[in-house]
């Protein structure tokens, strides 16, 4: 059993007899210190996506996977193509199947590779990445009142609030479940 | 979805402060006002609270029954003996006690869990979501908000019964008297220091009652040391809901903190300003400013809105203004509480044009 907090895009969770893949995650900061975190799932079986939300708290039933290293080669419009690093053997995950993974994962990278039934089908990730911010507005302390995070893109793509303070070419810690900025990278 | 019955359990886990259980006690006095003839039980971990609320509300008893709706102490009770209503509500993720939650599964209908009201965009995608539960009922996400395609807020709706809950009332206990040229506020906050906005009230040109409510503001201003002025400082003793909400409406003014003070403060139409529920990470700042950019929209004037949104900041400890500007603010804010008013009163029509909270809750269990 895992925490709804913990999984990611890229994890499979079994509900019933279904096993299903985690496609998104989208997480809500709500009130006290709780969290709804909003998921679109596949259905291994049917293909068939869904969405449904959890509470932070929730358990769901993590399945383990086979899992192999590979890196990261490129991308396709539709597809990302990762090498076994033993065999050069390489596989394809579709874009829509690794959801916001890709958001997490870099060219040449090695990454934890999941298969169900011989078949690679989604990218174990890791807690948290390190992403370099190739876009963000310079804001001083003191431009506008109360402003104490802004927008930054990193190399992903990917949209992070970030504290005023982090400039371009910066590299920020992003937790790969919330998608919320951790740190910088000391 | 038609439910069986119109019973519903209510389950609350009190973090802190008096919001939680405020919330609680109000959701389950609105759900007995719509369905008298109803079981509403309302299962709580703090019933002091509710004592301090209500204080017909007996804290000592584990199971207590008043005006039809059923007290539990979910500390003391054993959660065997209950059998779930068809619909339980979870009030911010109350977790239920496994006992009942493994029974509510299999025999409930519906389970909804109604989270803290947020003007963020992303409410309206939440809202109403379905969750995922190994059992028989379904649940559904229920988020609070002031759109159209949100929960809407949580009111009272209920008439005053016996006492009349007006300035008199009130000041009489402090052997004062209402005058036309006086003004009324009130103050509880979370204890941010508000000294710079306390001596402008002190340096206004009128006179000003100021209810300071709650201990955590009564221990904060307590501390401020004002020369003479127009500012006169309350400390009543601690107010029931029903009382609470009766001094909000009669204020010229309310400075209120918290998302329950906040609901009321809107519905009771008077000028406010509010602190909101601290968080980690800066989350509440995201909250705040969604409040704020919300606001805006009902604002025509944007030079007032300027004087509002100011004093919104400084209110909730961000604000970067000096003192001295903060001073010039509060008189604005002062010298414009009834336009003010006006702009809130907007946004006040605006979020009950589509009902209450209960209502747009009623009506979305219908159409699950």
């Amino acid at each position: 059993m895992k925490l709804a907090g913990e999984v990611r895009a890229g994890n499979i969770i079994k509900r019933g007899n279904d096993l299903f893949l985690i496609v998104k995650c989208e997480y809500y900061r709500a009130a006290r210190q709780n969290a709804i975190i909003k998921m679109k799932l596949k259905n291994m079986e049917t293909g068939a996506l869904q969405e449904t939300s959890y509470t932070i708290t929730d358990k769901l039933d993590e399945v383990r996977l086979d899992v192999k290293k590979m890196q990261y080669l490129y991308s396709t419009n539709d597809s990302y193509a990762f090498m076994d690093q033993e065999t050069f053997d390489q596989v394809e995950i579709t874009k829509e199947d690794l959801g916001d993974a890709i958001y997490f994962i870099l060219e040449e990278q090695i990454v934890d590779i999941l298969f169900y039934e011989n078949k690679a089908v989604s990218i174990d990730l890791p807690k948290s990445a390190n992403l370099k911010v190739t876009y963000t507005e310079e804001v001083t302390r003191g431009d506008s009142s109360g402003k104490v995070t802004k927008p930054a893109t990193v190399e992903t793509g990917l949209e992070v609030q970030v504290p005023y303070f982090i400039k371009i070419g910066e590299v920020i810690i992003v937790d790969t479940t919330t998608k919320e900025y951790v740190g910088r990278e000391q | 979805m038609n439910l069986i019955n119109n019973n519903v359990d209510i389950h609350c886990h009190v973090v802190d402060n008096y919001g939680d259980a405020g919330i609680a006690l109000r959701l389950a006095r609105s759900y007995q006002n719509k369905y008298p003839l109803a079981r509403i039980s309302l299962f709580i971990d703090d019933l002091s609270l509710l004592n301090l609320l209500d204080s017909s509300i007996n804290s000592s008893l584990e199971i207590q029954e008043l005006e039809n709706i059923v007290f539990i102490d979910i500390l003391r009770a054993r959660m065997n003996d209950f059998s779930p209503a068809p619909l339980v509500i979870q009030l911010l993720e109350t977790p239920l006690p496994e006992v009942y939650r493994d029974k509510a599964y299999l025999n409930s209908q519906l389970i909804i869990n109604i989270e803290g009201i947020s003007a963020e965009s992303w409410v309206e995608s939440v809202h109403g979501s379905a969750s995922y539960i190994d059992g028989v009922a379904k649940k559904h996400f229920y988020i609070p908000g002031f759109t159209e395609q949100s929960g809407g807020m949580l009111i009272n709706q209920e008439k005053q019964k016996n006492k009349p809950f007006d300035r008199a009332y009130f000041l009489n206990e402090h052997n004062l008297a209402p005058s036309s040229d006086c003004l009324v506020g009130v103050l509880f906050n979370y204890g941010e220091e508000v000294d710079a906005m306390i001596n402008a009230l002190n340096k206004y040109q009128k006179k000003i009652y100021l209810f300071v409510c709650g201990e955590k503001s009564q221990r904060s201003l307590s501390q401020t040391m004002l020369p003479e002025g127009k500012l006169v400082l309350i400390y009543p003793r601690f107010y029931s809901q029903l009382e609470f909400d009766a001094l909000l409406k009669i204020a010229d003014f309310n400075l209120v903190r918290g998302e329950d003070s906040l609901m009321q403060a809107i519905n009771v139409a008077n000028t406010f300003l509010w602190q909101i529920y601290p968080q980690t990470d800066f989350v509440h700042i995201v909250k705040l400013k969604a409040f704020i950019n919300m606001a805006e929209e009902f604002f025509e004037d944007k030079e007032l809105f300027k004087i509002y949104k100011d004093l919104l900041l400084y209110y909730n400890g961000i604000s970067e203004a000096k003192d001295e500007e903060i001073e010039d603010i509060t008189y604005s804010f002062m010298d414009n509480l009834d336009k003010i008013r006006l702009n809130l009163q907007k946004l006040r029509k605006k979020v009950l044009e589509k009902g209450t909270l209960i209502e747009r809750l009623l009506k979305f269990i219908e159409q699950i």
